[in-house]
């Protein structure tokens, strides 16, 4: 799927000025497409994931019953709709505040479904060369109902391999796989709770030392899984997919 | 059973910054300080093991509170105890508590427990917990049932079953009896007074003494409101029994030194940052507060200003009676006292030391320096995670050593913080 490939879905939605994509739960941006230049989407893509994760945990607590299937911000210039794509994906769509809200709804559905049916099919090994939009996997080819494996819980199958691409840019692919450990760290520090002490916490469960660290490319085959199950305890994550 | 009681039985050292609730130590700490203490035990030996000592660190130094606040209060009966021990949690601000308990054990319920509830409002929207975060509440449970049913100490055994901060609906705890368990020895205001050493004198005291008597006042009022939660300065505080906090952290400690040894600087290091977060937080939130503005003038951001305010939240508080042995701003800052809790405890239970082993001052003593250096206290930020994160992510310009040390055999404790040198790690 392409940008133009959005860009067409978009041709008949003349309010909508801003589409994300993004991995779950890492919320990294898989693929964008902006009306005009200027709008960020990696900082977007950042708050989608928790963000979806968060509402619809409090709709949970809450009196609110049944699946969620988006959540809505209005301001005074924009709706922010984002809606889940399936387990692995979210998209947010930006409209016009000038939109009527049952518009805003109807064409954010529609838009989810035609994302989801072209979005790549699901990957059952990892390619560690695959770009970010390709290792999207297991995607739901409907979108009511996915929010549910969504965010119960949040469990990363697949880990991006490249840089997250800068608003406008094509995602950056590298060419040779990288080691297991620096996409840990990588992975570790987009998430780690009390970021400053994240190395020593890391150094701390696993035994490992700050200055081995700070080198993961040289870390044994026995460190790298101390790690990964530091990681994972430490982010609450029942398995990491890497 | 009114929460007043915790009023009247509270006292302090004067010149030694102590605080005492039935002539146990306590001090007050927030919640980024709790939760990263805990953190750090779980880190240093795994869940398990670290759940096991910090519940018996609990259940140890509440049964010697709440034994005392029986005594004096004349509860005689189960119920009445239990009602007692309910009420002193809340005042505590460890939350709200119920204990379904008799002399062969029982249940526990917690909604809303410190730990948790401030666990899940901190850290719960980006990641997730598995493994419950209450020890504390369980160990007082257990003490809470030794004392009503006169058991004895430390032979009431107490799990948490489900968890706030892993999202069940509420906490529950499991309480059952069994033999007891090695006591350790007391730890109660003798031992502190015994433990101290002469009173220091510092820089700025006239202006430092003043502000410390009006916060001691203030303290001393300081309660759980109607959920047993203290909410002040922007975050959540507890009185909490200093001996949870020690023996928790050196019994880890010592756990390292044996079977990791390579990890005590790492553990070391996460300690004092525990120190550092909660000065950085707890006391400048004060110095940001409204209350803090009525008792003592709008913050103007001035060095002295800040540091003599640190100062006197520190004696205020129970951190120990601090004072600025020099003072040079942006250059230096020499932090002076004749011990503290850590200091107190480390004498008392664990002998001479080696080294000096006062970590949360260590950390305290940075984030003074921090505070005074690097808050633009004229936009009155708020000193929230995003906040610290964005200063402190690439690291500290600043680094302390303890230079003299209590638990070492010195005639004081003394922080000395500087500029950080190029290629000094964090270690």
């Amino acid at each position: 799927m392409s940008k133009e490939d959005i860009g067409r879905i978009a041709l008949g939605a003349p309010a909508l000025q801003q589409v994300v994509l993004v991995s779950l739960p890492d919320c990294l941006p898989v693929k964008q497409w902006t009306r005009s230049e200027g709008r960020d989407s990696e900082a977007v893509a950042a708050h989608m994931g928790s963000l979806f994760g968060q509402a619809v945990d409090t709709a949970r607590a809450s009196a609110a019953r049944g699946k969620a299937l988006a959540v809505t911000i209005e301001t005074e210039d924009a709706v922010l709709m984002i809606r889940p794509l399936g387990p692995d994906a979210a998209a947010g769509f930006v409209f016009d505040r000038s939109a009527p809200m049952g518009l805003v709804r109807m064409q954010a559905r529609q838009l989810s479904g035609h994302l989801a049916n072209i979005i790549p099919a699901p990957r059952e090994s990892q390619d560690l060369s695959a770009t970010p939009e390709r290792q999207t996997r297991d995607l739901a080819p409907h979108v009511e109902g996915a929010a549910e494996t969504i965010i119960a819980p949040a469990r990363p199958s697949v880990v991006p391999t490249s840089t997250p691409a800068r608003a406008g840019e094509a995602p950056k692919t590298s060419s040779a796989p990288r080691p297991r450990a620096v996409r840990l760290l990588e992975f570790f520090n987009r998430y780690a709770p009390d970021p400053h002490a994240s190395t020593l916490r890391l150094s701390l469960r696993t035994g490992i030392g700050v200055e081995q660290l700070a080198n993961p490319e040289a870390l044994s085959e026995d460190q790298v899984e101390a790690l990964a199950v530091a990681v994972r305890d430490i982010l609450g994550q029942e398995q990491l997919g890497f | 059973m009114d929460k007043d009681i915790i009023v009247e039985h509270r006292s302090h050292l004067l010149g030694h910054g102590m605080n005492f609730v039935a002539n146990i130590p306590t001090v007050f700490h927030c919640h980024h300080f709790n939760l990263f203490w805990d953190q750090t035990i779980d880190d240093a030996l795994g869940h398990e093991l670290s759940c096991r000592i910090r519940t018996a660190a609990a259940r140890e130094v509440f049964h010697d509170i709440l034994a005392g606040l029986v005594t004096s209060a004349g509860a005689s009966t189960p119920e009445e105890r239990l009602e007692l021990a309910r009420t002193v949690f809340a005042a505590f601000g460890q939350g709200a508590l119920t204990l379904d308990v008799s002399a062969a054990g029982g249940a526990a319920l917690g909604r809303p427990l410190h730990y948790s509830h401030t666990w899940l409002e901190k850290y719960g929207g980006w990641i997730r917990r598995n493994t419950p975060a209450d020890a504390l509440a369980a160990g007082f449970a257990a003490a809470a049932t030794e004392v009503a049913f006169g058991l004895p100490r430390e032979s009431v055994q107490a799990v948490e079953h489900s968890c706030v901060a892993r999202r069940d609906r509420e906490c529950t705890f499991e309480l059952s009896v069994g033999d007891a368990t090695s006591v350790a020895g007391p730890m109660g205001r003798l031992q502190v007074e015994r433990a101290m050493t002469d009173p220091v004198q510092g820089l700025l005291e006239d202006q430092v003494a003043p502000i410390e008597a009006g916060l001691r006042e203030f303290s001393r009022g300081m309660l759980g409101d109607d959920r047993g939660l203290i909410q002040a300065f922007g975050l959540f505080a507890t009185q909490t029994p200093s001996t949870y906090y020690n023996r928790s952290g050196y019994d880890a400690l010592r756990h390292v030194n044996r079977t990791a040894p390579q990890s005590a600087p790492v553990m070391k290091a996460l300690l004092r940052e525990a120190g550092h977060v909660c000065v950085f937080s707890t006391f400048g939130g004060v110095l940001l507060s409204p209350e803090w503005e009525a008792m003592v003038g709008p913050i103007r951001g001035e060095p002295d200003e800040i540091l003599a305010g640190s100062l006197a939240i520190a004696r205020a508080l129970g951190f120990g009676h601090w004072c600025a042995g020099e003072f040079e701003p942006g250059q230096r800052l020499v932090l002076q006292t004749p011990g503290g809790y850590e200091s107190a405890y480390y004498v008392s239970r664990e002998g001479r030391a080696t080294e000096p082993m006062c970590f949360v001052l260590q950390g305290a003593a940075l984030a003074i320096m921090q505070l005074i250096e690097r808050v633009p206290w004229a936009e009155r930020p708020t000193l929230n995670q995003e906040f610290y994160n964005q200063l402190f992510r690439n690291g500290l310009p600043w680094q302390a050593e303890e230079t003299q040390c209590v638990s070492r055999g010195d005639p004081m404790c003394e922080v000395v913080v500087s500029r950080r040198e190029p290629g000094n790690g964090v270690l």
